[in-house]
């Protein structure tokens, strides 16, 4: 599985790809919105773990951005947005586009780790 | 021939018959049409009339009230001025739990702004503001929908609203108006309060226009000097010495809630970026040293988290109840207060028979009564003396005897408070410390109201010291099995 990770803080960055390659994953990572959008663009990922604020833009800035390749559904299925704020204006937000939000710090990583793996919706 | 092409001609009477027939039809026809289309009429009719009837329902009800607030405040033109505006209001039961009312007036054309406020049974107070603040606050009131506004939207000036306020403006021919209301605590009102004022507001307009027209007239009849520069200058003067710092204090600890929601998430981040990366690591890890230490760090994140969330709980921005083991809480007040405590012995007992109380309640009203109780009990000490070797804060739960209701004390060894004053510590804006807004003693007697209890304080004579205690009655908690 081809997964792209979006978040800027190093530490969760690399634990996450550590833990998602031992589960079999190729793991692209990038601590900038605008840098993801444009691998999106040239790659076929086929998850995209994004958070949703990172330093230059938000997670929502990059769904709206691959809008350009993906299709609703497509972005339904594909995106995983993370967050440390789960106000209900941002689950809201989330909510438009359909995709699955799960919010930091993980309380079960096993759990998450299969949220992040899946393959269905 | 022809004819035999033809039906038969038809005689006379069977032509007649055909023709009567169809001349039947026809009005039958039209009678079923008019009648359908007077049906319709009728129906539309019946509609109007059900509206108007509505309408009048809901204008008689408005009239009535109308009515009510027509007799209330033509008995008030008569003897009083707008001044007094303030007692009349809260005089009114709806508004029994207001504890002040205040109303702001701008006379068009006019360097001057007056207010005027008072408390339930009070005289009304007067000041007066700069122009330039009451277009800010104008405006403000003006572009918020459902008119309720909290501390930090206070102008500094306004020393008589404390906390959360409801506030109405109002653009009359001659002058504009800000009417507010508050109850002087820092619990924002709920919908239909809100719902309330604003048709309450409504209704007032009309009068305000009357009251004013009213009070033009007398003051044309007194040739009253409005306008002279010195008249304006010695009122600058005076606004500008209504200027306290102690609001802005209080606008800071309000904002401090705020501050603690970011601080937790910013926090949270890099906390949890460490917690999973020596997670990682330990499965790495080459000896048992390296991974004991990578454990070790994983807890030390875990209580990291902890000490968060407990704080997120205690600033939770709510007006949820719910309920709270006592001693939990009080031990992590004990623990917010320990840099202002520092240096000084405490104590915390709590009866063995109640040791596991759960108490009804809000998190944040009980943390700030307790917070503020045990910070009074540090000051006074510390205001004292330096030496704070032989000192104790002592905060018990007990339920006394012959009585049911679960009782919270803090106790100082300090000072004690003057008799003279005693009474007054409760007041808003009293203080003996220097650098006091006398403001804490305040909130948790607004707070403790909505628990439905009192504080009370009383010296420990012949002890040393003072005791703050608030008693909660028994639907407020339960004792539970540990």
């Amino acid at each position: 599985m081809k997964i792209l990770l979006i978040e800027d803080e190093i530490l969760i960055q690399k634990s996450l790809k550590k833990i998602l390659e031992r589960a079999g994953a190729t793991v692209s990572v990038s601590s900038s919105g605008k840098e993801a959008i444009l691998l999106i663009n040239q790659g076929s990922f086929d998850r995209i773990i994004c958070d949703i604020m990172l330093q230059d833009i938000t997670g929502f800035d990059v769904i709206e951005e691959s809008k350009r390749k993906y299709e609703t559904e497509e972005i339904k299925k594909i995106f995983i947005l993370m967050t440390a704020y789960t106000s209900p204006q941002v689950i809201d937000a989330a909510s438009k586009y359909g995709c699955k939000i799960v919010s930091k710090p993980f309380d079960d990583l096993e759990k998450i780790m299969n949220i992040f793996m899946s393959t269905n919706d | 021939m022809e004819r035999d092409n033809h039906p038969p001609f038809k005689t006379d009477a069977e032509v007649d018959k055909i023709a009567f027939t169809e001349i039947d039809d026809f009005f039958k026809e039209e009678i079923a049409n008019v009648s359908s289309v007077v049906d319709k009429i009728q129906k539309v009719v019946r509609k109007k009339q059900e509206a108007i009837a509505k309408r009048d329902a809901r204008y008689q009800k408005i009239t009535h009230t109308k009515t009510q607030l027509i007799a209330e405040l033509s008995d008030f033109i008569k003897k009083e001025t707008i001044g007094n505006f303030p007692q009349l209001i809260l005089r009114k039961k709806e508004f029994r739990s207001y504890s002040i009312a205040q109303i702001i007036i701008h006379e068009r054309g006019q360097q001057e702004v007056v207010s005027y406020h008072s408390a339930p049974g009070q005289q009304s107070t007067k000041l007066h503001f700069s122009v330039a603040s009451f277009n800010n606050i104008f405006n403000v009131v003006k572009k918020s929908k459902n008119k309720l506004f909290n501390q930090s939207q206070v102008f500094p000036e306004n020393t008589a609203i404390l906390g959360s306020f409801l506030a109405k403006e109002f653009e009359l021919s001659g002058h504009r108006i800000i009417f507010i209301m508050s109850r002087n605590d820092f619990i924002p009102t709920d919908y239909e309060e809100q719902k309330y004022f604003t048709d309450f507001s409504a209704t007032l307009r009309h009068f305000f226009n009357i009251l004013l027209l009213q009070e033009r007239k007398i003051a044309r009849g007194r040739r009253m000097v409005r306008s002279s520069k010195w008249v304006t200058s010695i009122l600058e003067k005076q606004q500008q010495e209504n200027t306290t710092p102690d609001i802005l204090h209080f606008q800071r600890i309000t904002l401090l809630g705020d501050l603690l929601n970011t601080l937790k998430h910013e926090l949270s981040n890099p906390l949890f970026g460490l917690k999973l990366m020596a997670d990682v690591m330990q499965e790495e890890a080459e000896d048992v040293e390296a991974c004991d230490a990578l454990k070790d760090i994983v807890g030390a994140c875990d209580r990291c988290h902890d000490i968060i969330k407990n704080f997120s709980i205690i600033y939770k921005d709510s007006n949820e109840t719910e309920e709270v083991d006592l001693e939990k809480l009080i031990k992590e007040v004990m623990t917010l207060t320990k840099s202002e405590t520092r240096g000084i012995a405490k104590k915390f007992i709590i009866q063995n028979e109640i040791k596991v109380a759960l108490v009804r309640t809000n998190i944040t009203w009980i943390t700030q009564i307790l917070f503020n109780m045990i910070l009074n009990s540090a000051q006074a000490i510390k205001n004292h003396t330096n030496d704070l070797i032989n000192h104790l804060i002592s905060v018990e739960v007990a339920i006394p005897t012959n009585s049911k209701d679960l009782q919270i004390s803090v106790s100082d060894t300090g000072p004690g408070i003057d008799q003279e004053i005693i009474d007054r510590v409760f007041e808003p804006f009293f203080t003996t410390k220097p650098t006091g807004s006398g403001l804490g003693l305040t909130i948790c007697k607004s707070l403790a109201a909505k628990l439905n209890s009192k504080i009370v304080c009383r010296n420990n004579y012949p002890a040393r010291g003072a005791t703050f205690s608030i008693k909660l009655r028994p639907e407020r908690y339960k004792i539970v099995e540990n």
